[in-house]
């Protein structure tokens, strides 16, 4: 029953994220208890071997990000920035839930490409563009945290944001002419070969748990891009996310009735048969 | 309460916030100069529930904890400034700004505010003189921060760039009454909605910080003109707001149904026994 709740959990924070935008959608992995071996005991001839294994129950094991490219909505905001990535592994045909199996067996994930930002407790990665400027000029989510440059250090733009185009590698230069602005700012855009050992924090944001050499910047010939005046949209599926709530609430409901059986059925052994 | 149902009942009351601001830009969608708001919404985490680090099993693809998430909330409201469409009046006090620029107005106190409702009035003093306010009294200024004053009948014209002049009623006498001061928001996120359709910035924030007078910009007064006689209409994209309204409707339709659905599974949890 805990495993189903926690996946009625996981869908409905993807419900309620339905038009969050940059949010990657949950998605809960049950696991198998270990499973236990079946022996007879006791009857007239007992069997010499044992009778089988026996499963004891899932538990949630893990709460998976699916990675899976969200639409794109235009919203005019020269603020608004959505990153677009297809990117390619040699060898590796990705599927429609980002995944590679390879025939011996491994499993490639398709890397991701985020927004580099600087939150009080470190580095942290979005997909989520939805800027804005601060007085000072400084490039920020929208909740204040900055938004870091190829060189380390937060954007800063003295312009108006009006006069300012981002080209689809991060680069900012001016609308009118195209030269770049003062200083070069260029978003820092973080490849991630191994998105899983992304930890979500909240706010759109994650964490890298993992290796150093799972972050390298992008490079150019890398197939992604960034596109101004668009937003990434929330890659949630209603439908399959209300299915899946009926499908966790009534698996729930079964659970609940085997342990209702048993808990009859040790009534009867310890009330009736066991009375003393 | 289960988890479910406190993430969905916080995603509803984001919902709703974000409802009420579409109502908003609905409800002006007549109104002059309106400009119109949108929520930002971000995903709450609740928490992460921490796993020993002999959980780890083979296969398992991330790092140690379950992640449970809380729904999501808004952050903050944003301000459309896009410039709405001319409406002509014909009347010599509606004005109206063609490009990016907003009036500047005094108020009692003498705090500067800003904006694009140019449907102005004439105030007159004991001296019969006419003064140029708008509806709830706050005066227009020019450039030199001096109210617009126009003497009893005297015909007012203000010119594309701004430029005004008083011309007597037999045409002999014309003053020069200096050119009606325009400002253009630079940081156009530093200013704030505050009611009667007025524009000001945040307290602590320098006003020459969010808007610079067309005469100090690089291109100076290119690209904004004054139109006597019009008024702008309010930006509200009324088929962008409904496609947003039944956005939220269906999405707060289905975080209820994921409220009912996590009640149901608490008062399974609750019959377990009886």
């Amino acid at each position: 029953m805990l495993a189903q709740q926690r996946r009625h959990d996981a869908v409905t924070h993807n419900i309620a994220n339905l038009n969050t935008p940059g949010y990657k959608a949950m998605a809960p992995v049950n696991r198998a208890f270990p499973e236990m071996l079946l022996a007879a005991m006791g009857g007239p001839n007992p069997p010499r071997q044992p009778i089988g294994p026996i499963n004891t129950g899932v538990l949630a094991e893990e709460n998976l990000t699916l990675f899976t490219q969200g639409m794109l909505q235009e919203t005019y905001r020269p603020l608004d920035l959505a990153i677009v990535s297809d990117i390619e592994v040699p060898g590796a045909v990705f599927d429609a839930s980002g995944k590679y199996v390879a025939p011996d067996g491994t499993v490639i994930v398709q890397p991701q490409v985020y927004f580099t930002v600087r939150t009080p407790q470190g580095e942290r990665y979005t997909r989520d563009g939805s800027f804005r400027q601060e007085p000072d000029g400084t490039l920020v989510t929208f909740d204040g945290m900055p938004v870091l440059g190829v060189d380390g250090e937060p954007i800063v733009v003295e312009e108006s944001w009006e006069n300012v185009r981002v080209l689809p590698d991060g680069r900012l230069v001016l609308a009118l002419t195209g030269e770049p602005l003062p200083g070069n700012p260029q978003l820092l855009l973080t490849r991630v070969e191994n998105p899983m050992l992304l930890v979500r924090e909240g706010d759109g944001r994650y964490r890298h748990d993992g290796p150093e050499d799972n972050l390298a910047p992008l490079q150019p010939g890398d197939r992604a891009e960034v596109r101004q005046g668009y937003l990434e949209r929330s890659n949630v599926d209603p439908a399959q996310s209300a299915v899946d709530l009926m499908a966790a609430l009534r698996a729930y409901e079964a659970n609940q009735k085997v342990i209702q059986s048993y808990d009859r059925s040790l009534e009867k052994a310890v009330n009736e048969i066991g009375r003393v | 309460m289960n988890h479910s149902m406190i993430a969905a009942s916080v995603s509803m009351a984001a919902l709703q916030r974000k409802l009420d601001l579409i109502a908003d830009n609905v409800a002006n969608v007549n109104t002059v100069g309106y400009k119109s708001k949108s929520g930002v919404f971000e995903e709450i985490l609740s928490g992460i529930q921490p796993q020993e680090p002999d959980f780890a099993r083979e296969g398992r693809r991330t790092p140690f904890g379950f992640p449970m998430g809380g729904g999501a909330r808004m952050v903050g409201i944003r301000l459309d400034l896009t410039p709405g469409t001319p409406q002509q009046t014909g009347l010599p006090t509606d004005l109206m700004l063609e490009g990016n620029g907003l009036f500047e107005l005094r108020t009692a106190e003498g705090g500067r505010v800003f904006t694009r409702h140019g449907a102005f009035q004439w105030q007159i003093d004991d001296a019969g003189n006419r003064w140029l306010v708008t509806s709830s009294g706050y005066r227009v200024v020019n450039d030199d921060d001096e109210p617009i004053v126009v003497p009893a009948g005297y015909e007012w014209h203000v010119a594309g760039d701004g430029t005004m002049t008083a011309v007597s009623p037999a045409g002999d006498d014309v003053l020069e009454l200096g050119i009606l001061k325009v400002v253009q928001p630079v940081r156009a996120d530093l200013l704030r909605a505050v009611g009667d359709n007025l524009l000001a910035v945040a307290d602590g924030v320098d006003p020459d910080e969010a808007v610079v007078p067309l005469d100090e910009l690089p291109a100076g007064a290119a690209g904004v003109t004054v139109r006597q006689g019009y008024l702008e209409a309010s930006n509200v994209d009324l088929i962008a707001e409904m496609t947003e309204l039944t956005n939220a409707l269906r999405a707060y339709q289905l975080s209820a149904r994921a409220l009912a659905s996590g009640e149901q599974m608490l008062q399974m949890a609750a019959n377990l026994r009886g």
